[in-house]
């Protein structure tokens, strides 16, 4: 940072996790942080920018207190909630309030000459891409599994014949279904051939080689321009050894190292998406490190919780980081 | 303001990620449903660490909105689910 009226602006929700680490780090080292989340605009939060030579100055008004615009040098991308128009305007008055804040704030908000981490809010978005996930990692030098996306069944009982250990499926986005009434969700779930139905066809799906029968342990990673640390995630039960999202209640956590090679896909991989931190999850087997997916403003707090990794402190020496 | 469907996904800010805040809503299911959607099975209860969530566990919000009944407009409101 370079003075001291200068500011962290934490994008997030009043109680997320991950931003309490960092607000914490960073008052540590002194730097002053403002808080926001978007869900208090327009209701909660009042808007009065005029653009001047060098951007938009003004001041944001918000339950917290004032936030000048050229007072924030940072800005950490911490998932803030949705707009949330007033109470009680029609369905039509609130999509036109809501597009117009998200183009509004949502385009002042962007166009701060501020280091956005993991990155500003376009770069975020499309990283969000499984397919571009992938893609991206096997041309930065990372191990990837075998992987198809289709809408076309006969290919995909084709993939899923030809994996020698079986093959999974995974939502490339939508996780929650909720049609029957019930909150469900999409997990990595194992699928024989012949149980690919013609349903295939309505849309896109992702279909990937079984890597549980090979893996040691899952390792999730933040990874910053500056640095990366690592948590090995071990699950015992057969279906969280796919998934280790199906059995919390058991899993094992644990520091790990991260081989250099790996580190350095991970640098490039950030670099190639115009990203400045990203959350990594790995297959880890007896011989490599597999990719699975790069969420850059994916949850990490929890495990600095369990093992002490200080992953907050990556994220606050980004923030603090010179252009 | 482009409706493009891939350009969406690009200037979204902040919407969200498409999939992971739904409504609770029963519908029945048609014969083109996609395959994946019927892949989903209950969620297993994360135990809470301390303040920080799991990143599937889910929490419920209601939402107000409206909806037709014989012609005339009435307000409501929904439950849906939200996800990180």
């Amino acid at each position: 940072m370079t003075g001291p009226s200068k500011s962290v602006l934490l994008l997030a929700e009043p109680d997320d996790g991950e931003a309490d680490l960092v607000d914490r780090c960073l008052g540590t080292r002194r730097v002053n942080t403002l808080r926001f989340d978007t869900a208090w605009f327009p209701v909660r939060a009042r808007l009065a920018v005029e653009l001047g030579p060098s951007g938009w100055e003004g001041t944001i008004h918000t339950p917290e207190g004032p936030i000048d615009l050229v007072d924030i040098e940072a800005v950490y991308y911490r998932q803030p909630r949705p707009f949330e128009p007033a109470r009680g305007l029609s369905e039509a008055e609130a999509r036109f309030a809501s597009a117009e804040a998200r183009f509004g704030l949502g385009g002042v908000l962007a166009s701060l000459d501020a280091r956005w981490v993991p990155g500003a809010p376009g770069r975020v978005a499309d990283a969000e891409y499984k397919p571009l996930q992938l893609a991206i990692a096997a041309r930065c030098g990372l191990s990837v599994p075998p992987t198809m996306v289709t809408n076309d069944p006969a290919a995909a009982r084709e993939f899923a014949a030809g994996q020698r250990d079986g093959a999974v499926y995974k939502a490339l986005m939508h996780k929650l279904i909720a049609d029957s009434g019930e909150p469900r969700l999409i997990y990595t779930s194992p699928v024989a051939a012949e149980e690919i139905g013609g349903g295939v066809a309505a849309t896109a799906h992702q279909f990937q080689a079984d890597l549980a029968g090979k893996k040691a342990v899952d390792a999730r990673l933040l990874v910053t321009l500056r640095g990366c640390a690592a948590v090995a995630i071990r699950a015992e039960r057969p279906e969280a050894r796919r998934d280790f999202r199906l059995d919390y209640a058991a899993l094992d956590y644990a520091p790990i190292e991260v081989p250099a090679p790996v580190a350095e896909g991970c640098t490039r991989y950030l670099s190639a998406l115009g990203l400045t931190a990203g959350v990594f999850g790995f297959c880890l087997t007896d011989r490599d490190w597999l990719f699975l997916e790069c969420g850059p403003g994916a949850q990490w707090g929890w495990l600095q919780e369990a093992t002490g990794v200080a992953m907050s402190d990556l994220v606050a020496e980004e923030l603090m980081a010179s252009p | 303001m482009s409706d493009s469907p891939l350009a969406l996904a690009r200037d979204r800010f902040p919407t969200g990620l498409p999939g992971h805040r739904v409504p609770i809503r029963p519908q029945p299911c048609t014969p083109g449903r996609p395959w994946g959607m019927d892949r989903a099975r209950e969620m297993p209860a994360a135990p809470a660490t301390g303040k920080h969530g799991k990143p599937t566990s889910t929490r419920q919000e209601t939402v107000p909105t409206e909806y037709t009944d014989d012609s005339r407009t009435r307000r409501d409101d929904y439950t849906q689910t939200v996800t990180d």
